[in-house]
């Protein structure tokens, strides 16, 4: 029972010497850090001394230590009052009143403290020594109330008014020394002092354990301090040197009973477990084995190196835009890492171009120059950029990362060009971040810089896109315009032809009427160079009026608004009309014309009225070019799935160069040409036959030699 | 010259260019036919609307209301006194639109006047005149 007690009050003790220690090294210049280590140094002497007045000492023994204790509590009152002023800043700001007054009181009372005032002597109460209490008790009582009173006042009005983390900070602060305080009262003092019961001044450990295991989790939780990262890391290193002690001395004992039978020295077995834990440091694998372990207890929501990477790279990889790709990020950083919020900032020549925050950071404003001032900091320190919270001495740039609530600062960096930076916020689930996290951070911020910038780079491109885009819209809507406005154009001179043919009809039909009629009317006896006037006149408003009508029809045709009234046509019946018709100009030139038909009867869907124009055009051609006792024929065959109505002539012939010029707009090919023709045509009939036939999807081919005659061949679809 | 009833028929002629006005009346009236005319699709409605011609010859270009609005009001608004037994369209627009809208109106054929001689012309209207008769 004795060891149990004993071991408990020996762990208290260097607990608290440990939390006093770490909390002194990591910051010796704040008063906070040096308060709340000689704070808890007094709480742990007074375990100690404590423990004393419960041995079996002489009395007089005994009642030095019974009075030893009052000093250390008159201590820790005062400690414990300055403590409370000082926190959280490094430096103590009190009423100069206040502070002269505890420490008078606290002097004066310490040295009094060993005289009979508070207990003047020892009396036996069931075998067990009783201190006797003095009159000075009320002196000491009065210390006790205002000191640890204004203390605890403090304390909660500060914790009224403090915020976030500090808040928290507090509360646990709060409840342990509220506790132990209160327990020590109410044992040490009340019980003691008014009641003569010192049966549970032995309790005193547990209470004072109370408060290291609030504070510890304040630290461990809520960066208490900040010095969680050692902390942790002391445990973690504690555990690797009792382990390996433990297992070295097991081996070596095993090898020593058992195997070799020869019993080692207990000072070789020390030297050689020192020199093994020398080895065992010196040894990072094992190192890391063992911060894996410890980190695995200390911190919960362990994720997978290996899965976090490659899910890393392959968010880098596949983001082309920069709001998938730091969404990606942050959503594999909060989800695995449990990080609560991150900032993403950009930068271009040192100035923030753009801020993308992520998770629960409040509704906190973050200041460009807060960001920017650690960003520059960072990289100032080279190589080890990254800035941990922990890892800082405290200053400017600490104190601008508790401001803004960011625990990690990662410059990115692609070659010497900063492109921003990521700024991390403490873990969701209240750890800190391990070496190992940031070791990780330091593997992922080149390839995030790299993804960023790429980003950066597509934005850039999309946007020149979204201009370039936006120009060819601008583009396309100005030809579209011009597009209408020739379309408008276009009507306008399909209608101005076709008033224009209209405006020119009607002379050409005054003149052809009366020409006409003076032809009719004029006597037979009249000179024939009269006639032979009127009849040119005639022909040649004749050809006018052909000219203009086949105008329009271009006209039409051109515009697509000529529509074919296709009927089931007779092609025999169709070749037999125009054959009539042409039969007897043929016969006054002199031309044999000829019909012939290789098929006997033969329907196609067409336009009769259109490819009764066509032929007529065709064979009007030849009847023009086909000199007297000349020959056309004109022939019916069929093919597979085809007609083919051919109409040779005796005529000149065409020159294989100009054949292609035949069914152009006005082609007259060659004067030589149509100075054979008797009859001037108008230039367009080829073409409007050819546009014709096309429209039904068939075809014109012409077959010339010189001197020969040529070949005019309707190809139609049956 | 083929003398038959038809010789006696009533012909309206609507034609606003004079020269062509001129020619048209002055063939007809030569042929015997009772001729009167029309020089823009006012009048033309007007003495239409009055009916009783047995051959109306329409042109389709008019001054104040076109040939097809003339025919379109004599038959959607107040129909002639007395009915027109022909119509025929005698004109130098060349639409196919037109022509069509035009026979949906009743009219019985459509003639490109620069196409047709003088003779060509009389036999059209004597054909259309004595579709009247039977």
């Amino acid at each position: 029972m004795l060891s149990i007690e004993l071991t408990f009050i020996v762990v208290v003790f260097i607990g608290n010497i440990f939390l006093g220690l770490f909390t002194y090294y990591k910051n010796p210049r704040s008063t906070t850090n040096t308060l709340f280590f000689l704070f808890t140094l007094a709480l742990a002497l007074y375990i100690g001394i404590n423990y004393l007045t419960l041995q079996p000492f002489s009395n007089a023994v005994l009642l030095f230590w019974i009075r030893m204790t009052m000093a250390v509590a008159l201590m820790i009152n005062f400690l414990f009052f300055l403590l409370v002023h000082a926190f959280p800043q490094s430096t103590l700001k009190i009423n100069k009143i206040y502070y002269w007054g505890a420490v008078a009181a606290t002097y004066l009372l310490v040295p009094l403290s060993q005289t009979s005032l508070i207990f003047p002597s020892l009396r036996n109460v069931n075998g067990t020594p009783q201190p006797v209490v003095g009159q000075g008790m009320a002196l000491f009582l009065l210390h006790t109330i205002v000191l640890l009173g204004s203390g605890i006042f403090t304390l909660i009005r500060k914790y009224i008014h403090a915020e976030g983390i500090e808040k928290k900070q507090l509360k646990l602060f709060l409840i342990g020394t509220f506790f132990m305080f209160f327990s020590i009262l109410i044992s040490n003092v009340v019980l003691v002092v008014i009641f003569n019961i010192s049966t549970f001044v032995g309790l005193l450990p547990l209470y004072i354990f109370i408060f290291v295991a609030c504070v510890s989790y304040a630290i461990i939780r809520h960066r208490f301090l900040d010095i969680r990262l050692i902390v942790a890391r002391s445990i973690a290193y504690t555990l690797l040197v009792i382990l390996l002690i433990l297992s070295y001395s097991v081996v070596l004992f095993t090898i020593s009973t058992y195997i070799t039978g020869v019993s080692i020295p207990r000072g070789n077995l020390i030297t050689s477990t020192i020199l093994t834990l020398i080895v065992a440091f010196s040894l990072q694998p094992l190192r890391r084995i063992f911060e894996k372990v410890t980190s695995r207890y200390l911190y919960k929501d362990m994720y997978n190196t290996n899965t976090l990477l490659s899910d890393i790279s392959h968010v880098i990889a596949s983001s082309l835009e920069l709001e998938h790709l730091s969404r990606g990020l942050f959503s594999i950083l909060s989800s695995q890492m449990k990080v609560s919020h991150a900032v993403l900032v950009l930068t271009k020549d040192r100035s923030l171009v753009a801020l993308q925050r992520y998770g629960d950071s409040g509704n906190k404003t973050y200041f460009q120059e807060d960001l920017l001032y650690l960003l520059e900091k960072s990289i100032s320190r080279g190589k080890e950029n990254v800035a941990v919270f922990e890892e800082l001495p405290e200053g400017k740039e600490k104190k601008t990362m508790r401001d803004n609530n960011i625990t990690l600062v990662i410059p990115l960096k692609v070659k010497h060009e900063i492109v921003g930076a990521i700024f991390l916020g403490d873990k969701a689930s209240g750890d800190i971040y391990s070496s190992e996290d940031i070791n990780i951070l330091k593997i992922i911020a080149p390839e995030a810089a790299v993804g960023v910038k790429n980003a950066l780079a597509y934005d850039e491109i999309k946007r020149f896109n979204i201009t370039l885009r936006e120009e060819v819209r601008h583009a396309t809507q100005k030809l579209k315009k011009a597009n209408e406005r020739l379309k408008e154009l276009d009507e306008l001179k399909d209608e101005f032809v076709s008033l224009a043919s209209h405006e020119l009809r009607t002379p050409m039909t005054a003149i052809k009427s009366y020409v006409w009629m003076a032809m009719s009317q004029l006597p037979k006896s009249t000179d024939p160079q009269i006639h032979k006037y009127l009849d040119i006149s005639y022909q040649s408003t004749e050809r006018l009026i052909q000219l203009v009508n086949e105008m329009l029809t271009v006209s039409r045709i051109e515009r697509g608004k000529i529509e074919l009234n296709m009927e089931k046509v007779d092609v025999n019946n169709l070749l037999q009309q125009a054959y009539d018709e042409l039969k007897i100009r043929a016969d006054e030139q002199h031309i044999d014309f000829v019909l012939s038909s290789d098929v006997p009867k033969l329907s196609i869907i067409a336009d009769k009225d259109k490819l009764r124009e066509v032929l007529q055009n065709i064979i009007g051609n030849a009847l023009k070019f086909t000199p007297e006792k000349g020959k056309i024929m004109m022939k019916l065959t069929k093919t597979d799935g085809q007609v083919q109505i051919s109409i040779s002539d005796t005529g000149p012939g065409i020159a294989k160069d100009d054949i292609h010029k035949l069914f152009g707009k006005f082609s007259k090919i060659d004067y030589s040409y149509s100075k054979k023709a008797n009859i001037h045509g108008t230039g367009l009939g080829l073409y409007i036959s050819k546009q014709i036939i096309s429209l039904h999807k068939g075809d014109i081919i012409v077959e010339s030699q010189l001197d020969i005659g040529t070949t005019f061949t309707v190809v139609l679809p049956i | 010259m083929i003398q038959t009833t038809a010789s006696l028929a009533k012909i309206l002629v609507v034609e606003d260019e004079q020269v062509l006005r001129d020619l048209y009346v002055g063939l007809l009236t030569k042929e015997g036919y009772m001729v009167e005319a029309a020089i823009d699709g006012e009048e033309a409605y007007m003495k239409m609307h009055a009916g009783g011609y047995d051959l109306v010859l329409l042109d389709i270009m008019l001054p104040k209301i076109s040939g097809v609005d003339v025919l379109k009001r004599l038959k959607n608004e107040i129909p002639p006194d007395k009915p027109n037994k022909k119509i025929i369209l005698l004109t130098n627009l060349g639409y196919d639109t037109i022509v069509a809208e035009a026979v949906a109106l009743g009219v019985r054929s459509y003639i490109l006047k620069s196409d047709y001689t003088p003779d060509r012309l009389l036999e059209e209207i004597e054909s259309a005149l004595r579709e009247n008769d039977e």
